[in-house]
């Protein structure tokens, strides 16, 4: 009996706008990626997204501990891992291909 | 140097899960706590308030959705210690409610002795605002303690708690004033019997549906007689904070039951003891309606006020003493 394939990791628009951001950067905090993304992600829900992204491999992240003086929560920085980035480029690959296709009919 | 969102962590290490905690709350805290930090070194204040602003505004929307999260992960498995409490929750409350209602008509059946019985039936949506959270106040006692006072449960007696609330909130405005009608006109018939059925019969206050009700407001608005439109006012919000009360009132049971390691007996007596407080306020509150200190509104909600502050204060009233300490894990 034939095994079903595991499905193809998806990358929705906020996933790869973050990935963007990430590689543009070396690591960022979450409130760099939604002062980075001019609106379009939003810091009640970037952390949801994040963590999500974590789930699926699509990036890593490291708890930064705080300078001594200023106290406070340690804060996570997060950068892209090569999983995501080769997701990042495939998916961006297929949907040039899928423009392509359209502009040829 | 004081850390905004101090009392919010503490909330989260009481109420979320640590997997919720480590992914969302935590680096929303750290990044608003980092930015509060910077704003207050620029000296501005207004970006100071607006950084506070924003931020707890943002922090807010993850501790919901980091609830919701946690909530959706266990709803779906019930251990045998929280499907026991529920089960015995839900028939302790359906015995305490029918008790209750049948108690409340007991005064109307010593004092009628000469009418025929089955019209008492009229009166028992009448009695549901007084027996319903009665019921679910002691279900909610008898539910969540040992090893059932978890967040799940919590969140199903909340869940109760509201659908309670709407269908209280349809009893009042619908059914109670057409079934306090019924009751009127057949005791009239009864008491005398040569009353032309045809004429009818006026009603009061209680016997006004909600668009009677706001229609007869308008009415008596337009008379401008302070003291009957403060009278009227009072007992036409009533009805509204009437039908919240047993939220207002399974929200501070809630956050009693997790403050503590409660005996059985000890919770359903507080849960007494938070429903006669709430009644007497309530009627206490209502002979203040006729001097012009509140506005009828403020008057008609302050026993929910009261439950809801009570509330609050015991859910962000713990120690914040963890809320600067790092997590258990560093690195994911």
């Amino acid at each position: 009996m034939s095994r079903r394939p595991a499905p193809p990791p998806r990358l929705s628009p906020k996933e790869s706008l973050i990935v963007e951001e990430l590689l543009r950067g070396d690591e960022q905090y979450g409130l760099q990626l939604v002062a980075a993304s001019r609106g379009r992600l939003k810091r009640g829900t970037v952390y949801v997204t994040l963590g999500r992204m974590e789930d699926k491999g699509f990036i890593t992240s490291r708890e930064e501990a705080p300078p001594a003086d200023a106290g406070g929560l340690p804060r996570r920085v997060y950068r892209v891992t090569a999983l995501g980035r080769h997701v990042h480029e495939a998916w961006n690959a297929a949907a040039a291909h899928l423009a392509g296709l359209r502009l040829a009919r | 140097m004081t850390q905004p969102g101090q009392r919010i962590r503490a909330l989260s290490l009481r109420w979320c899960s640590d997997r919720a905690r480590r992914r969302l709350i935590d680096p929303a805290l750290a990044d608003f706590q980092a930015e509060f930090a910077s704003a207050r070194r620029s000296g501005s204040r207004q970006r100071l308030l607006l950084t506070l602003a924003a931020g707890y505004l943002a922090i807010d929307k993850v501790l919901v959705i980091g609830g919701c999260g946690d909530l959706r992960a266990e709803l779906g498995s019930w251990r045998p210690a929280e499907r026991a409490g529920a089960r015995g929750g839900v028939w302790v409350g359906l015995v305490i409610v029918a008790l209750a209602t049948a108690l409340l008509e007991v005064p109307h059946l010593a004092n009628h002795t000469d009418l025929s019985v089955w019209p008492s039936i009229y009166l028992i949506p009448q009695a549901l605002p007084l027996s319903v959270p009665f019921g679910l106040a002691v279900a909610v006692a008898w539910t969540l303690r040992g090893a059932a006072r978890t967040r799940k449960l919590a969140a199903a007696v909340l869940g109760v708690a509201a659908l309670a609330s709407a269908v209280m909130f349809a009893n009042l405005n619908w059914l109670v004033p057409e079934t306090n009608q019924a009751f009127r006109v057949h005791v009239v018939a009864q008491l005398d019997p040569r009353d032309d059925p045809s004429r009818p019969l006026a009603r009061g206050v209680n016997e006004l549906g909600w668009s009677q009700a706001r229609e007869r407001l308008r009415q008596i608005r337009a008379r401008a007689d302070t003291s009957e439109i403060r009278r009227f006012e009072t007992s036409y919000y009533r009805r509204f904070a009437i039908s919240v009360t047993p939220v207002a009132i399974v929200v501070l049971l809630v956050a009693l039951a997790f403050r503590r390691d409660w005996t059985r007996g000890g919770l359903i007596g507080v849960a007494l003891g938070v429903c006669v407080a709430n009644y007497t306020l309530m009627w206490s509150a209502l002979s203040f309606a006729q001097f012009d200190i509140l506005p009828p509104i403020a008057i008609s909600w302050i026993p929910n006020m009261t439950c809801g502050l009570a509330a609050l204060l015991l859910a962000f009233g713990g120690r914040a003493a963890a809320a600067t300490a790092p997590p258990a894990s560093s690195t994911r």
